[in-house]
């Protein structure tokens, strides 16, 4: 039994917080009504950490990642609420020059699907060069030198011919490698990755994990990496933040997590893992669906009761709070300490 | 790519050639003697028997499609039965109004279309958006005559800016002046469904991962729209542009005849009317053959803007 949670996680817990999100609350207007579809979300992360952000499809991992950079695609999509602090500036505070500035250059993304997020009309070395020249006063010439430099960091070979070439000449991992480069060419303090490697063929799963690892040890950045992989938790995260239906359900030290889970939902996903057929899929072993955004406005009680065995009357007419379960663990469930108690019965 | 265009162009040939066949067909089938039109309402007949002869019109259809056909084949379209002299000659001699005219048009219909599509795009339902449906309803349920008549009796009889009719070639400057008009006309409903066009497709485009990349990437909204957005819209905005070229060839008739302008248009219209069957059929197979060329352009360009697409 190890829920007693010694962090092996947060190996920086002294450096100062280069995110502090705090109460963020991303709406979508919509014709049913609006949809939270983020909802009171707060969390850090400290320089040279990795935070995973996992859960099922559609809990709003993606949502939280566009609104760190006010990304999200308005309307139907707007920020309610909340402080985001890069650093200490709150990025829901600036005009739309500010944020610009800040986006590509302190704080960079990472998307899912490398085919699709790089401009198929332009060629590789314009795609990259324009984050130099957009963020500092380098010349053509001297933002080419950056380029081909980054390029031969993330491991592209012949990076000069590279540069003429277009995104579909390139193959699935190279293409992946060239969003890095765009991501880390500015040098962010925060690298936002939306599930970097689940487009991609397994093979290549693995070198694009181990060159982002590479990358955020030579950086030192900050880093929110979504993933709905549990392999990739364990091999890349300090710390993980659980997400169901817009809400935080659970954080914790990455060791502490799979030690010994305090929510049900978490519990639902670790069981569900170690398993090759659904390794690539979705986390969905546990019964039952995400209940859709539209129905949890008329939802009084805990957003996972209609899914969870561990379910009492008091979790359908209240929703449980985020609270401790120990100093680093924190989760929102009415009956944690059983869960706990469950996995020590096994 | 080089051999592909000369595919293309060798494609063409046939393509050219049915289509001279059905020319072909249609004028001479249709009702009428064109000998009537080139005698005396009270000449004999003997007299008309002698035209038609002249005309070529005595032999069976077959004898004269064969003879028509055979002399096109070495690029020869024959004689105008009205203008007495070779059917090219008289082609040509129309032709620079018309390409003025479809220029002139072509340019407004994108200089107009493009940005209001784009900025009725940044914000729809908002303000320019809705000026932008209206300007795109009334151009293309409008018909162009009466537009015409509109623009005429506003410009040139009230206002007194532009001449009503006619072409001026006393100088450059006032041949441009006799196509203003002209041009706004058939370039309006051409503006707008380019307009229509550019709006859908940039709503597309706007919607797409690398759009947001070039937001991720702190780009400022002109790069983002004019660099990563409008780049990736202007393929199907390039398809209806080339369609609008078809379009132009044959409004240019209607606006002519308006505008009373002595272009290919006209020609046609007037060349109908006196059976001038040599011209028509010369006139059809021409203009078929430019606007098979524009396609081939239009396809050639879809390259140039997407590094996807090749042709080999
Ligand atoms: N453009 C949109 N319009 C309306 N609702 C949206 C939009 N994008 C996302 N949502 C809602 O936000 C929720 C969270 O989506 P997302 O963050 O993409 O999930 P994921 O965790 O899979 O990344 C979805 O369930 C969806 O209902
Ligand atoms: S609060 Fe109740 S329903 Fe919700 S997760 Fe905990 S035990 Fe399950
Ligand atoms: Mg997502």
């Amino acid at each position: 039994m190890t829920y007693s949670a010694t962090g092996f996680g947060s190996q920086d817990q002294n450096n100062a917080k280069v995110l502090q999100v705090e109460n963020l609350e991303t709406h979508f207007i919509t014709r049913a009504g609006v949809l939270k579809a983020v909802d009171g979300v707060s969390f850090h992360i400290h320089a040279g950490e990795t935070v995973a952000l996992v859960g099922e499809s559609g809990c709003g991992k993606s949502v939280t990642a566009l609104s760190l950079l006010r990304l999200v695609p308005n309307p139907p999509g707007e920020i309610v609420g909340g402080r985001i602090l890069l650093d200490g500036d709150d990025l829901l505070e600036m005009s739309q020059s500010e944020i610009e500035d800040v986006r590509g250059d302190r704080a960079a993304m990472i998307f899912q699907e490398p085919l699709t997020a790089l401009n198929p009309i332009l060629n590789v070395g314009n795609q990259l060069s324009e984050v130099i020249l957009r963020h500092t006063k380098a010349s053509k010439r001297e933002a080419r030198a950056l380029v081909l430099d980054m390029l031969k960091r993330v491991g592209i070979s012949d990076p000069e011919s590279r540069l003429k070439a277009y995104p579909h000449q390139l193959s699935g991992g190279m293409r992946q490698r060239v969003m890095i480069a765009m991501a880390l060419l500015a040098n962010p303090a925060l690298l936002i990755a939306d599930e970097p490697t689940t487009a991609l063929d397994v093979t290549i799963q693995a070198q694009i994990l181990e060159l982002m690892r590479d990358m955020r040890d030579q950086t030192g950045a900050a880093v929110l990496m979504i993933t709905h992989d549990l392999g990739v938790v364990a091999e890349m995260a300090d710390r993980v933040i659980v997400m169901y239906a817009g809400r935080i359900v659970e954080s914790a030290p990455v060791r502490t997590l799979f030690a010994s889970p305090a929510h049900p939902y978490t519990l639902g996903l670790m069981r569900s893992t170690p398993n090759l057929t659904t390794q690539r899929g979705e986390l969905s072993a546990i019964p039952g669906l995400v209940p859709t955004l539209a129905a949890l406005k008329d939802m009084e009680g805990c957003r996972f009761a209609p899914r969870c065995a561990f379910a009492s009357q008091k979790c359908r007419e209240h929703e449980p709070p985020l609270e401790n379960a120990s100093n680093d663990q924190s989760v929102r469930c009415w009956h944690w300490d059983q869960v706990l108690a469950s996995q020590v019965a096994v | 790519m080089i051999s592909y265009l000369i595919r293309r162009l060798l494609g063409t040939i046939p393509i050219v050639l049915i289509v001279g066949a059905i020319a072909f067909f249609l004028v001479q089938l249709s009702p009428g003697d064109p000998a009537m039109f080139y005698v005396s309402a009270d000449a004999p007949p003997s007299e008309i028997e002698r035209v038609r002869e002249r005309l070529g019109l005595d032999q069976p259809i077959a004898t004269r499609f064969v003879y028509w056909f055979g002399q096109v084949l070495q690029g020869d379209l024959g004689v105008s039965f009205h203008q007495n002299r070779p059917v090219l000659e008289g082609f040509l001699a129309a032709l620079p109004v018309t390409l003025w005219l479809a220029f002139f048009s072509l340019v407004i219909a994108i200089a107009i279309g493009i940005p209001v599509g784009l900025f009725s795009a940044l914000r729809p339902n908002g303000m320019v958006d809705k000026f932008a449906t209206v300007f795109v309803f009334v151009g293309v349920s409008m018909p162009n005559f009466w537009l015409g008549m509109l623009l005429v009796l506003m410009f040139a009889v009230t206002l007194g800016w532009m001449p009503a009719q006619g072409f001026n070639t006393a100088n450059p400057w006032e041949a441009f002046r006799s196509l203003v008009l002209p041009a706004i006309t058939l370039g309006y409903s051409q503006a707008a469904l380019i307009a229509r066009m550019t709006r859908a497709s940039m709503l597309e485009v706007m919607r797409q991962d690398y759009v947001q990349t070039a937001r991720a990437k702190g780009l400022r909204v002109p790069v983002v729209l004019g660099k990563h957005a409008f780049g990736n819209a202007l393929n199907p905005i390039v398809t209806i542009i080339g369609l609008a070229v078809g379009s132009l060839a044959a409004g240019s008739a209607v606006v002519e005849v308006v505008f009373n302008l002595p272009g290919i248009g006209r020609l046609v219209v007037d060349s109908v009317m006196r059976r001038d069957y040599p011209m028509i059929q010369g006139i059809l197979l021409l203009t078929a053959g430019m606007i098979i060329v524009v396609n081939l352009i239009t396809d050639l360009l879809y390259a140039v803007l997407d590094p996807r697409i090749r042709y080999d």
